[in-house]
Parts: structure tokens; sequence; C-alpha cells
């Protein structure tokens, strides 16, 4: 399956509305640099949800990972990319 | 009760904590002469097959106390790591009942594993508040963590209230809920917003409990 990073990003993107409380001002500036908890104010169960709900519409497997690995959505997408490959 | 698969009545697995439970339930009996309601009919139906069975928490021995409350069944807590370096941590780990998590940063072959307990018929015991709330008063913040293994296990969430006990003799006064079907409230699409949702209305139901408690 190749899917490219704005792929992944906007898919993410979807999946980031849905995994928050529907606080962010605009899903449309969040890019790669956009801090997972500190910009969007994702927990460690926001997190959780939007590891399930990733794992889902990619249809990958999160390895062993622990939710304060990810600090931006920028490694969100480059772990789907690399799960992908 | 939902939950296809029954956990196995006995097992070698477990021979260590069955035998603790066996051995302590006479004196634990004597010692905390459990009184138990129900909420309603439906609560009075035992538990089948895997369940997460969510109670508030005000002391230590509140999972001691919860094998009193749902004493037909061999329970899991979900404890956090640090518990394991406590003096009772190794005894508790050895008798195969803890499920340990990094509460600091939660892993999700930590989720995987207690979902996989729930579908595999085991029952599942966590305190939602995420710790001990000894200072009397109103429960704090329910973590949405629960609604989430619910959600992914199929299981349902059976929700106890323990009074909080005065004095060391007191007894063991506790009331169990409805189970909630937390699976079928967020079928359609698990947005946050819903999982949010559920949490609330399980607060709202320990809350209830806690008023039926009251009268204990």
């Amino acid at each position: 399956m190749s899917v490219n990073k704005t792929e992944i990003t906007e898919k993410l993107k979807e999946i980031l509305l849905s995994a928050g409380d529907g606080s962010f001002e605009s899903i449309d500036s969040v890019n790669e640099q956009t801090r997972l908890q500190t910009d969007l104010g994702l927990t460690s169960v926001n997190m959780l949800y939007l590891i399930i709900a990733t794992e889902e519409e990619f249809g990958i497997r999160f390895d062993n990972v622990g939710m304060n690995e990810f600090k931006t959505v920028g490694d969100v997408v480059e772990y789907i990319g690399e799960r992908l490959q | 009760m939902s939950g296809s698969k029954k956990a196995k009545l006995f097992t070698f697995k477990y021979f260590f904590y069955d035998f603790m439970r066996v051995t302590g339930a006479l004196p634990g009996v004597i010692w905390l002469r459990p009184k138990i309601r129900y909420a309603s009919k439906a609560a009075k139906k035992r538990i089948r097959g895997g369940a997460l069975v969510i109670s508030n928490h005000t002391s230590f021995v509140d999972p001691a106390f919860t094998m009193f409350v749902v004493w037909y069944r061999r329970q899991f807590f979900v404890c956090h790591q640090a518990f394991l370096k406590t003096k009772a941590g190794p005894f508790f780990r050895a008798a195969g009942c803890l499920i340990p998590i990094d509460a600091e940063n939660f892993n999700i072959n930590s989720f995987r594993v207690i979902t996989e307990s729930m579908k595999d018929g085991k029952v599942v015991t966590l305190f939602p508040e995420g710790h001990v709330n000894g200072e009397g008063g109103d429960m704090t913040e329910f973590k949405s963590g629960m609604v989430l293994l619910s959600m992914q296990s199929k299981r349902p969430v059976v929700p106890i209230f323990m009074k909080p006990r005065e004095h060391w003799y007191s007894r063991l006064k506790a009331v169990i809920g409805e189970p909630v079907d937390v699976a079928a409230m967020c079928a359609d699409g698990p947005a946050f917003k819903k999982i949010k949702e559920a949490t609330e209305l399980l607060r709202q139901r320990e809350e209830q409990l806690e008023e039926i408690a009251r009268n204990l």
C-alpha cells in the first residue's frame, strides 16, 4: 500500500478532529510541526483513541509504544508511513 | 450479562491467587461482614464472562474489598507500576492478579493486555479516579480510559460503590449497579465526544449508587 505523506496527514487530521474535544480553533492550521499535547491539548486518553482510530483507518498495528513517544503530528505521520512500507 | 467466553473455574496458573481467596474468605467475611445491595433487579444478575468492574477508591485496601463484593469471580486489578515496588507488590504479582500500567506514559500494549483479558472472559477491576481519594467528600473526575477499554473489548462496565468505612471494624457496605453496555453507546462512530459522554454517564451511575449507599 503506497500512501504519501500528504494523504496520511489529511487522514490523520480527520482522526484528530474526532480524537479531540472539539476545542480546536481550526484543524486546517494543523501541520507536521503541531505538538499533540501542548498545541492540541491531547491527553493520554485522547492519544490512546488516536492510536486506535489510526490503526483502524490505516489497517496497521502500532508496536509497543508509549503515549508520550509521539510529540508532534509529524511523528505520527512518519510512524504510519514506516508501517505502511 | 454479555461476554461470550467464560473464564475457567480452576487453573494452576492462578492456584496461589485462588488459595489466597479461599483461605482469606472466612476471616474476611467475619471481619468485614459484607452488606451488599443492588441498584435494581437487573443489577442482581451475576457477572458472566468478561466485564470491567469500576469502583470509587477511598483506601489502599479497596482491591481486597472488591473481592468481597464480586466474591464469586476472580478479579484482575489494573494498578500503577509503582505499586509493584511496594512491600505488597511482589506478593500480589506472584498471585497473578495485577495488570500493571505506566500511568505517566501509558503503553498501547498494556491497553491490549487489558482488553484481551476481558475478551478471554476475565473480570478486570479498576478505579477510574486513578488515585486513592482518601480525603472524603465527592468522587474526583473519572478518567475516560475505562470507556475505551470497554468499547474495544465489547464487554460491559459494572459500577460498584463501596461506602467509606469509618473504623477498621466497620462493616463493608457496597452497592452494585446495572451493567452499562458502553460499546453499544459508541456504536455509531466512536468520536471522543461520545467517550466523554459515556464517562459522564458512568460517573452519574456511581453517584446514584453513592446515594443508595448513604442509607445502608
